[in-house]
């Protein structure tokens, strides 16, 4: 057996390989090298590789994992994807030393390394696409989810988080996350939420991630040091295929998991508008308007508040926005020099008196129109405000 | 006493869980954005070679441009800020236990001021060690002449109790907008935010440490229209730093390879704590914490500096969690 390294075959026509990760990774070969045409197989020697792969070997118990994968050098880039392909004993691993996500949650565990190197980068820069993920398959209610994370490479901390879609949960599909009487369903915020929830709101998980500290001296020891669940409904329609909230979501975060859990949470959500060309398509709407709730807790704090902003940073034109909303056809007159730099709003009411106790908003514009037509207009705000 | 003030460049709960390059990693310096912070808020060895900054965990830590819904100052935060400011506490404090085994008293336990909005989108996080302090008051700071917020971002403060003695001091976080403009005016915006200091509460009181990001030296200067020069702190002449004029903190985006070192990595000289308590100067250890040059490669024997042999992928690392390097300050 021999040592190589991918900068050993790949590192004079790739210069940026020797910044990444392929540039400390040690891998066992028989001959001279693991990659046969495109196909690409040897074992990652995590004690050969040194300090870097040390956590990695601890938590494992392993000393190499076998990786299989492609090597593919066309267009003039490098493209590195390979898969650990000893998962049982990887999985094994993991379950007994992962709290909250490990036991029988886990079901899967694997190492993947994905890179992308183009020859024309330079010694000075770094490649495109440089991962090396340590990937956990686990169970949530009816369904499975893989939390990712970058493999940690010193005793500290490292975050293990997945999005989602489509995910339709339960809140008890989630009572592993806070082990014990308490459980998540407890840390939901379902009385403040009032008549936004109830036991027959369809929810759907958007996103989870789960905070580690992992200490390795004098042995291993894996504590959580925090979960955070995002939930939410998404793609509610407002205006017909234009317009739709996407998504309206509950941030929960949970800290002390095995002693007292401490939650806090936050509400918040995204309106997009979609382009008159792909209605409905939520994906890649031409405007995001993001907002934020926050919910009264009286008597120290009496109001129920609603905050918007909205963000150009495509300075797309406010015509746009018009034909998005009401159709390709429609002119208004607007000149496709006028574009919104930002929109922002807030107001408060009280939810004793059901008054309003305070309005603002913010809008910014730029672009040549009307008396400003031949000069170059940088910005153009106007400001409302009330209080009572 | 040890203050650390960090501009975090729009801080959040998503990027605490952001992850570097896996050569940084490799470093040891961190494993994501939450790791990087927490280890140098904790005074853990990974930064023990930076000269004055000692190993003690920090007793205030204050969060510049931590990211909240809304923007009516005074009014409280929303969306994921006080789950990002739950994340940070439970990160310190799992620290502290890893510090302190099996201590059912260790000497650090961390909590935060309930924080309000300061700007658009945005507020001020503080920190502190309810060991060793105790919270009386926090608030946005208004003009008191005019009682009116001052712009673009009003001040937030909390005022403290030393336990041991019952002492009080008020610590004050800022942001101050940028400089823009001709270059010899370009320093107005943030100079005339500075001018409006003295009209906060905390800006009279005894004991009190304005930190943060200035966006100016305490020597920068403008000439206005009626040719006279104006300067940041001329309205604060009790006020005092240990950090010295021109200290650059401002990080760039990429290498500046025609400049020494460290203004090939570093651009303007913008943050600071500026302070009125009488402490001996002999006493003080202030600093700008450059973690950029002082960045070392810890998973080798023996520990090795690292810029000169990757500042680009420092750099590129660093900006993944701010803009700005932090300051600290112990006595």
């Amino acid at each position: 057996m021999a040592n190589w390294k991918f900068t050993d075959q790949y590192g004079t026509a790739y210069p940026a390989l020797q910044n990444s990760i392929l540039s400390l990774l040690v891998f066992d070969i028989t001959g001279t090298s693991p990659v046969s045409g495109t196909a690409f197989s040897a074992s990652l020697d995590l004690a050969a590789t040194g300090a870097a792969m040390s956590v990695l070997s601890i938590i494992t118990g392993l000393t190499t994992i076998p990786m299989t994968g492609t090597v593919d050098t066309s267009n003039n880039t490098l493209t590195v994807s390979l898969t650990s392909t000893n998962n049982t004993v990887l999985t094994t691993a993991i379950a007994a030393c992962i709290p909250i996500i490990g036991g029988s949650i886990c079901k899967d565990a694997s190492v993947t390394i994905n890179n992308v190197t183009p020859a024309s980068l330079t010694s000075d820069d770094e490649p495109t696409t440089d991962d090396i993920d340590l990937n956990i398959t686990i169970a949530i209610g009816s369904g499975k989810g893989v939390l990712v994370t970058q493999i940690p490479m010193s005793n500290g901390f490292f975050t293990t988080s997945a999005t989602f879609t489509g995910f339709g949960i339960s809140l008890s599909d989630l009572d592993f996350l806070v082990p014990g009487q308490s459980g998540f369903s407890q840390s939901f915020p379902s009385t403040e939420l009032g008549p936004y929830y109830n036991s027959g709101t369809a929810l759907s998980l958007l996103a989870l991630s789960v905070t580690f500290y992992v200490n390795t001296n004098p042995s291993l020891s894996v504590t959580v040091s925090g979960v955070s669940v995002s939930i939410g409904i998404t793609n509610i329609p407002i205006y017909q295929q234009a317009l739709y909230m996407n998504p309206l979501a509950v941030w929960v975060n949970v800290t002390n998991i095995t002693t007292t859990p401490l939650t806090t949470w936050g509400l918040e959500g995204s309106i997009v508008l979609c382009n008159y060309n792909t209605p409905g398509n939520t994906a890649t709407p031409d405007f995001e308007f993001d907002f934020n709730l926050g919910f009264p807790n009286p008597p120290t704090v009496p109001d129920f508040t609603v905050s918007g902003s909205f963000e150009n940073p495509s300075d797309k034109p406010v015509s746009l926005m018009i034909q998005d909303l009401l159709g390709s056809s429609t002119d208004t007159g607007i000149s496709d020099t006028i574009t919104v730099e930002y929109f922002d709003f807030y107001a408060a009411t009280n939810v004793t008196t059901g008054t309003i106790t305070e309005f603002s908003t913010d809008i910014a514009m730029s672009g040549q129109f009307g008396l400003f037509e031949n000069f170059t207009l940088e910005e153009f705000s106007i400001s409302v405000s009330y209080s009572s | 006493m040890k203050i650390v003030s960090w501009n975090l460049r729009n801080i959040s709960l998503n990027k605490l869980g952001n992850a570097f390059s896996p050569t940084f990693n490799a470093y040891g310096l961190g494993n994501n954005v939450l790791d990087y912070v927490s280890g140098l808020v904790m005074g853990t060895n990974r930064w023990n070679a930076i000269p004055n900054l000692s190993t003690n965990p920090a007793d205030v830590f204050v969060m510049i441009e931590l990211k909240t819904g809304g923007s009516q100052k005074g009014q409280a935060v929303s969306g994921n800020c006080l789950p990002a400011l739950n994340a940070v506490i439970a990160a310190l404090n799992t620290l502290v236990g890893i510090r302190y085994p099996g201590n059912p008293n260790p000497p650090y336990q961390y909590a935060y001021a309930v924080p309000l909005i300061i700007g658009r989108n945005e507020t001020v996080g503080i920190i502190y060690n309810t060991v060793s302090i105790k919270l009386l008051s926090a608030t946005a700071f208004r003009n008191y002449n005019n009682n009116k917020w001052i712009n673009p971002r009003s001040p937030f403060g909390a005022m403290f109790q030393v336990r041991a003695n019952n002492a009080l001091f008020q610590v004050v976080g800022l942001h101050a907008p940028p400089p823009k403009g001709a270059a010899n005016l370009k320093y107005r915006p943030p100079i005339d935010y500075c001018v409006q200091l003295p009209t906060t509460i905390p800006a009279g009181m005894a004991n009190s440490f304005f930190m943060g990001d200035f966006n100016c030296n305490p020597a920068s200067t403008y000439t206005n229209g009626a040719g006279t020069v104006v300067t940041p702190f001329a309205g604060l002449p009790t006020y005092t730093t240990q950090i010295p004029n021109g200290t650059l903190s401002s990080v760039r985006v990429k290498v500046a390879s025609a400049n020494p070192a460290p203004a090939n990595y570093l651009s303007d000289a913008f943050d600071n704590i500026i302070y009125n308590d009488p402490i001996p100067v002999a006493n003080v250890n202030e600093l700008v914490v450059d973690t950029i040059g002082g960045a070392r490669n810890m998973n080798v024997v023996p520990i090795v500096n690292i810029p000169g042999a990757n500042l680009t992928g420092v750099l590129n690392a660093y900006n993944k969690v701010s803009d700005h390097l932090p300051v600290a300050m112990e006595w």
